[in-house]
């Protein structure tokens, strides 16, 4: 989950309050944050995904003022008129075709707003942009350009000078040499035209998604922005345009719009949506009465007029009513509900097939055995080569950890692997595992192995002979050949005429594959067969 | 204790060397004297002391022992003392020496140099006898009177003695120098006691058939036992800890009237994600995060996934493809089972409640707090008089069942829950809350297309790891995996 780096100082300017470290440390996780680091001149903020209009620094201020009170209710933006008009190209259709814009004047950057800026155009990427696959965003000094601009598509040997770059190159060099372009250039594979944005002097701003130009690059002197977001998401591109510009109005920038092809952005004005209060008190197990739900809202950041509630522009994770009431739920806040039982009665039940296992497993235990717990993905080596096998296995597409890439057919190499591991303790060691095995279905298995310097294959016939007794059962062996067993001392395991697993002595091979030096008796049994016949 | 309890508690070996304990103060002499083994004596000793029947102080000393070549040249003489014998009336050369000796060059070379120093011989081209030298070959030589007196305590050696140990310590195996425990021993007032007293012999060790048949034992003493001194450990078959949690857990959800789920671990994208609204382009279905497996899955029937689908597309405003839904996963959490249940609940089975306990799969790197494959906790509330209070209810329940006196709940996000709770709990040891799991009430954009209908469902999904992880001491996630024999034999068991 993303985290944001917050200035103290500048968060209590917005906030418009002092506040204590303490006060910070008890309301910032009940907002729905989580407080991850703070000392006397930053925190550390760890957002939920769906707020991503917290993750501009002047955004979490909003939040965490109305919540604690100093400045509740519906924050209204004004978005003036004006005549800067930008015209999208019908070819950038099929490469990045959805584009919105805004201007915003008389700002005020310094050292931490303008870290600001970077930081919430970095996170809203990586998170509600996709990887800027969704949307990306690009900030221009406004000064630097001349409407209209155009946003259209170029050749690959385009060139300009791309930002802390000092020479012009080409789309394709920026793609293959510039970090930036390293990074995202997967963004626009196969495309025979890249897209670009043209000021009316045919100046580069930027190619997005991937880098802007250097000659209109932000600075400390910078008075006025130009903001806009491509995107393959209309909708999402404005809620991100609205985030970034909300954010800035509160600051006290003035927000200028836009003329995309004829539609003007950014469009800043709330929604209205219904909640019914019946609906918010069966949820919550609360009896708020209407006149307690706007101080409630208001504390949210929402307005409630007429029964009706006003969502801010910026908050893009209001889908439905739900959504709301989880709102008035924070509001209300989490530490004021009294948990509570509900008052109808249900009967437990049990999975028998989940008590059968834990039976077994218990009267594994009552032989003295260890019970183990292994990882279900398995070595492929240890399943199948260092086994003496060749079997097929269920393989994990995208495994990160190479050791790990498929799920385990058999429970005996994940035990072996066990006594590989405690060679360095005393013998003799018994173990035994219920696990599950990956092979046309899945399926339970309960392996069994016992190692010490005289054991034989009686041990283990022994505990398996009583095991399937105690069941009811009588087993019987059929003398069988397996690889991994020695020849003349393996056999299947019969029970009602079905074959239910595999009983011997583990071959001297496959025991130095898995570097063991003393013999190994064990067997494996079919807990799903085994069950069906109890059944 | 009494002291005929105590004469009678005495073990045969106890009783043998009880004799020897007055007039030998040292375990080196009782070795000597008493014909025991050093063991026995060892143990004898340690008995006696937990009885307080004698004290026992130990200090370290330097015994210097007779070598390998030590022993050899006691018999034979001393290299240079055969040296001198056959120069003894005539001169000879060196080879010739080395021929009539049958010494080696290393012996030859060190005997040369300690006559020469002692002036016994002069060098020429033969090598001719001092008078000193003839003097010297009919008395002994210091070393070997030296070497008769070993084995000897290194602080009684006198200063002859002393030269002779630095000159032979140079030399191959003649002597060495062994850093041994004295051990002193001295009757206490108990002891001094117990010694004059007759002590029976007739005291019964083990109990025999024939004895118990022939009650042999009636007119006999039976040895007291030392019932309080520590005996060697053994280890009973133990289920493996994670699962002794697991089976807790279970009863909690059971004696709270749940009804188990359980479930295959490969499903489909659709189950393991779209069921639960969580939207195709979601970073949670990436290739970092799941593991998938090669091949497709089978779709559900149509009509359901209809109308999954026009949930996501209404709601998430995209192209839902089937394609994505049909690649197969292994289930990334339990909460998997929750969406099958709620598919198939009949109306007239509510209100209901269920739960699990299963593995789940994230592609994480392994470390202390990451694992690739996990037990979570899974429950689910389906009645029409749900809410938020119930949820927090049945939690708070349940962590005070698992040990955690101080349970509290936080906003939090989750793509299929809202409103969304995150668990804290309290932990003693770190004075800190910590984060235990995520909770909250599926949207009813999860609910309707799998139930036809909104109604409140409480759902909650945490990993079991975290939360046993104090009870059993483990810090890092990994240990569960670990089979570690010696952890497992003596790991506690969940009580």
């Amino acid at each position: 989950m993303p985290t944001i780096t917050i200035d103290k100082e500048d968060l209590l300017k917005c906030v418009g309050k002092k506040l204590t470290d303490e006060t910070l440390k008890d309301r910032i996780p009940m907002i729905g944050t989580s407080l991850e680091y703070i000392d006397d001149d930053e925190l550390v903020v760890e957002v939920f995904p769906d707020r991503p209009d917290m993750l501009a620094g002047a955004g979490f201020a909003r939040a965490l003022s109305a919540f604690i009170g100093i400045n509740p209710g519906l924050r209204k933006y004004e978005v003036r008129k004006s005549d800067f008009k930008a015209k999208v190209d019908p070819k950038v259709k099929n490469v990045r075709p959805f584009v919105v814009a805004a201007v915003a004047k008389k700002v005020l950057l310094n050292e931490v707003t303008i870290q600001y800026l970077m930081q919430v155009q970095e996170k809203i990427h990586t998170t509600f942009g996709r990887n800027r696959k969704k949307l990306s965003i690009g900030v221009y000094d406004f000064d630097k350009i001349k409407f209209p601009l155009l946003y259209t598509t170029k050749p690959k040997d385009f060139k300009f000078v791309p930002l802390e770059y000092n020479k012009e190159m080409k789309l394709s060099e920026i793609l293959s040499e510039h970090p930036k372009g390293v990074d995202y250039a997967h963004l626009l594979k196969g495309m025979k035209e890249y897209p670009i944005w043209l000021d009316a002097n045919n100046q580069v701003l930027s190619m997005p998604p991937i880098i802007n130009s250097e000659n209109t690059k932000v600075s400390l002197n910078t008075k006025s922005l130009f903001i806009d977001v491509t995107g393959l998401d209309l909708n999402a591109c404005e809620q991100a345009l609205n985030i970034l510009i909300s954010s800035m109005a509160d600051r006290g920038f003035e927000i200028y719009s836009v003329d995309v092809d004829g539609k003007s952005y950014p469009r800043l004005e709330p929604r209205k949506m219904k909640v019914n209060l019946d609906y918010v008190n069966k949820i919550l197990g609360l009896k708020l009465k209407e006149n307690e739900l706007k101080p409630l809202l208001e504390k949210m950041g929402y307005g409630y007029v007429n029964s009706e509630v006003i969502v801010p522009c910026y908050r893009v994770d209001i889908l439905s009513e739900i959504d709301i009431i989880e709102d008035i739920a924070v509001a209300y806040g989490y530490e004021n509900f009294k948990p509570e039982i509900s008052n109808f009665s249900s009967i437990a039940h049990e999975d028998e097939f989940e008590s059968f296992k834990n039976k077994l497993a218990n009267m594994m235990v009552g032989f003295g055995l260890l019970e183990t717990n292994t990882y279900n993905l398995a070595k492929k080596n240890d399943q199948t080569k260092n086994m003496r096998l060749n079997l097929s296995l269920v393989e994990i597409e995208n495994a990160l950890n190479e050791e790990y890439n498929v799920l385990r057919s058999w429970m005996l190499p994940s035990l072996l692997d066990v006594f590989k591991n405690n060679k360095h303790h005393e013998n003799p060691q018994k173990i035994f595992e219920i696990g599950t095995v990956f092979n046309s279905e899945e399926k339970s298995k309960l392996g069994m192995l016992i190692t010490h310097s005289s054991v034989t294959y009686t041990e283990a016939r022994q505990i398996l002979d009583s095991l399937i007794a105690s069941l009811g059962l009588e087993v019987s062996i059929k003398s069988s050949e397996h690889e991994s067993f020695i020849p003349g001392r393996v056999g299947r395991i019969i029970v009602k005429g079905k074959d239910v697993g595999v009983i011997g002595e583990i071959h001297p091979e496959v025991l130095s594959n898995f570097e063991l030096e003393t013999p190994v008796v064990g067997f494996e049994l079919d807990i799903n067969e085994l069950f069906k016949l109890i059944k | 204790m009494d002291l005929n309890n105590l004469a009678n508690s005495l073990h045969p070996l106890e009783r043998k060397i009880l004799p020897f304990l007055g007039k030998y103060k040292k375990q080196r002499d009782l070795e000597e004297k008493s014909g025991l083994q050093e063991i026995e004596i060892s143990r004898a000793l340690q008995w006696l002391e937990n009885k307080q029947v004698i004290k026992v102080s130990k200090n370290s000393i330097e015994i210097v022992e007779i070598g390998n070549n030590g022993e050899k040249y006691l018999k034979t003489g001393l290299p240079e003392k055969q040296f001198l014998k056959v120069i003894e009336n005539k001169p000879l050369s060196l080879q010739e020496i080395k021929v009539k000796t049958g010494l080696s060059d290393q012996e030859l070379s060190i005997s040369l140099g300690a006559l020469k120093s002692k002036s016994a011989i002069i060098l020429d081209k033969q090598i001719k006898i001092t008078e000193t030298g003839k003097k010297l070959l009919n008395s002994l030589f210091p070393e070997e009177v030296f070497l008769r007196k070993l084995p000897i305590d290194k602080e009684k050696l006198n200063n002859e003695d002393k030269r002779c140990l630095e000159l032979l310590l140079k030399r191959k195996e003649i002597v060495y120098v062994l850093a041994k425990k004295d051990v002193n021993i001295e009757l206490t007032d108990i002891g001094k006691k117990l010694a004059g007293m007759k002590i029976s012999e007739n005291l019964i060790d083990n109990v025999t058939t024939d004895l118990i048949k022939n009650q042999e034992w009636k007119n006999k003493t039976f040895r007291r036992y030392d019932v309080e001194v520590s005996v060697p450990k053994i280890y009973p078959g133990k289920r493996h800890f994670i699962n002794e949690a697991k089976n807790y857990a279970r009863k909690v959800w059971l004696d709270m009237g749940f009804k188990e789920m359980t479930g295959p671990i490969i499903n489909t994208s659709f189950w393991n994600f779209d069921s639960l609204f969580v939207p195709q382009d979601h970073p949670a279905r990436e290739m970092q995060d799941t593991f998938f497996i090669k091949g497709d899955g089978k779709l559900p029937e149509k009509d359901f996934l209809e109308k999954v689908k026009k949930q996501h597309e209404s709601s998430w405003k995209y192209k839902w493809s089937e394609l994505e839904a049909k690649k197969l996963v292994l289930r990334t959490h339990t909460t998997v089972l929750s969406a099958r249940t709620l598919a198939r609940l009949k109306k007239e089975e509510l209100p209901t409640k269920y739960f699990a306990i299963g593995r789940n799969y994230r592609n994480e790197t392994l470390d202390w707090s990451h694992l690739f494959e996990f037990n979570q906790s899974e429950g689910i509330v389906i009645d029409e008089n749900a809410n938020l209070r119930h949820l927090l209810g049945y939690l708070k329940e349940f962590f005070t069942k698992m040990g955690y006196e101080k349970v509290r709940f936080r906003p939090a996000y989750f793509p299929y829950t809202e409103p969304s709770v995150e668990i804290e709990v309290f932990l003693k040891e770190k004075n800190a809350w910590i984060e235990l799991g995520g909770a909250g009430m599926f949207r009813p954009e999860v609910v309707k297309p799998l139930m036809g209908r909104d109604i409140p469902v409480l759902a909650w999904g945490f990993g079991l790891g975290r939360v046993v992880c104090p009870y059993f001491g483990i810090k890092d996630l990994r240990d569960f995996y670990k089979n570690d024999l010696k952890q497992l034999k003596e790991m506690k068991v969940w009580i």
